[in-house]
């Protein structure tokens, strides 16, 4: 018996092989996400993306199939900052011994300034009122999509050691890229002054784009899209842009431009253009086409 | 919900339409403040071709071959600041450094710095 053990031993370990190649199963509930999974894991993951280019995330809620995807995930991916309402019920069906990372918890966060933005509405984050709530829309910053990759670098990392020296070069060729978009933004943006930076958008998700690029944000409606904009925040933002002279005011992917439209026809200014303010659209699904886009609309509509 | 919404906005916005006849197009923003600035470029290699540009146009251009440059002129200064891009090259694809500092007429000098190998193309952006 003992002289057949070795044979035994290579046929368990040609199986190892053969099995050691089952890529990691990572759902993922931001298009973002996803495509930094794939970026980052490259043919040692498989990504099942929940939340998919052009839906709005704050409206998506996973129905009960989209919750049978998880069967089998080691890594869930979560935008986080409070965007997904959902996250508790994610927990509870997602497999024991899984990694569920909300990838925005781990960067910096911006407030929304408490009473900055009174649009006359209840606020739809979970949080009471008088609290002031975390801005959630934090891949507008090239830098924080940049940590981004990092986190989920490490969380992959963690996941399948023996590949730690694929993951962290194709992170890095990702990473590298995100730095050319980051210049690229820089220069596109420096070609309007930087007191005519003013961005007039549907929904408030553009405070970190703002922040890394010098542009003041006016937005019609509060945090979420599913907040509702007052009849007041809509005069007070025209008399703003008739008092400043706001070139162009922008509307979003996901969202009815109607309200944009009738500022524009009351105040003389007009449409900039549409953006992608939670995620990357259908037709421009990568996260380098959103920001280009953006960019481009952005400064052709100011310039 | 975005129906109900519309509706809402719908009535306050008929009543202001009504009004007037014809649209004024939205003022034109006061212009920033003009002011003089005295901008000196550093290069550790040499010699650096360079050129600095401002909304988009060059400003500035020339060589520097070791010594700092400098020049003055009149920009556009509001108080949310100004990007000035620089592009530079340099023979040798050699690790090289490049500082460019911007002093508006009265106020204290500003350094930015950037580095690269042979070249670098950076927008820096002065308060
Ligand atoms: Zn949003």
């Amino acid at each position: 018996m003992r002289r057949f053990f070795p044979g035994l031993v290579a046929v368990l370990l040609g199986g190892a092989t053969l099995f050691a190649a089952e890529p990691i199963r990572v759902v993922s509930f931001s298009a973002l996400l996803s495509e930094v999974a794939r970026e980052v894991g490259g043919d040692a993951v498989d990504v099942v993306g929940l939340v998919k280019p052009g839906v709005d995330p704050h409206g998506y809620q996973p129905t009960p199939v989209d919750l049978k995807t998880l069967a089998g995930a080691r890594l869930v991916l979560i935008s986080g900052k409070h965007l997904e309402p959902y996250v508790d019920k994610v927990a509870r069906v997602a497999p024991a011994g899984s990694v569920i990372l909300s990838v925005g918890d781990r960067l910096p966060s911006l407030d929304a300034p408490e009473g900055g933005h009174d649009h006359g509405h209840a606020h739809g984050h979970g949080h009471a009122e008088g609290e002031s709530a975390v801005d959630p829309h934090w891949w507008h910053s090239v830098a924080q999509m940049r940590r981004a990759v990092v986190v989920v670098r490490d969380a992959l990392t963690a996941l399948a050691p023996e590949d730690k020296a694929q993951f962290a070069k194709n992170a890095a060729g990702y990473l590298a890229r995100l730095a050319v978009l980051d210049k690229w933004i820089r220069q596109q943006v420096a070609l309007l002054p930087r007191d005519q930076r003013r961005l007039v958008t549907s929904h408030d998700a553009f405070q970190y784009f703002a922040r890394d690029y010098g542009f003041q944000i006016e937005a019609i409606e509060g945090l979420s899209t599913e907040q509702e904009a007052s009849a007041g925040r809509v005069q007070e933002l025209m008399a703003l842009i008739r008092k400043e002279g706001v070139k162009a005011v922008f509307f979003e992917d996901t969202l009815n431009p109607k309200v944009t439209t009738e500022i524009t026809r009351e105040t003389g200014t007009r449409v900039g253009g549409m953006l992608y303010a939670d995620g990357p659209g259908a037709a421009e699904p990568t996260y380098e086409q959103m920001q280009r886009h953006n960019v481009t609309t952005i400064v052709e509509a100011l310039r | 919900m975005v129906v109900a919404l519309l509706l809402l906005l719908l009535v306050p916005l008929r009543s202001l339409t009504r009004a007037p006849e014809a649209v004024a197009p939205a003022p034109a923003r006061a212009a920033a403040e003009t002011r003089s600035v005295q901008l000196t470029l550093v290069a550790t290699a040499r010699p650096v071709t360079f050129s600095v540009t401002h909304l988009g146009r060059e400003i500035w251009k020339g060589e520097a071959a070791g010594q700092p440059v400098e020049t003055t002129l009149d920009l556009p200064w509001p108080a949310e600041g100004v990007d000035l891009g620089v592009s530079a090259t340099w023979p040798g694809g050699v690790t090289g450094a490049l500082k460019l500092e911007a002093t508006p007429e009265g106020d204290e000098p500003q350094t930015r710095t950037a580095w690269g190998d042979g070249a670098v193309e950076e927008t820096f952006t002065y308060r």
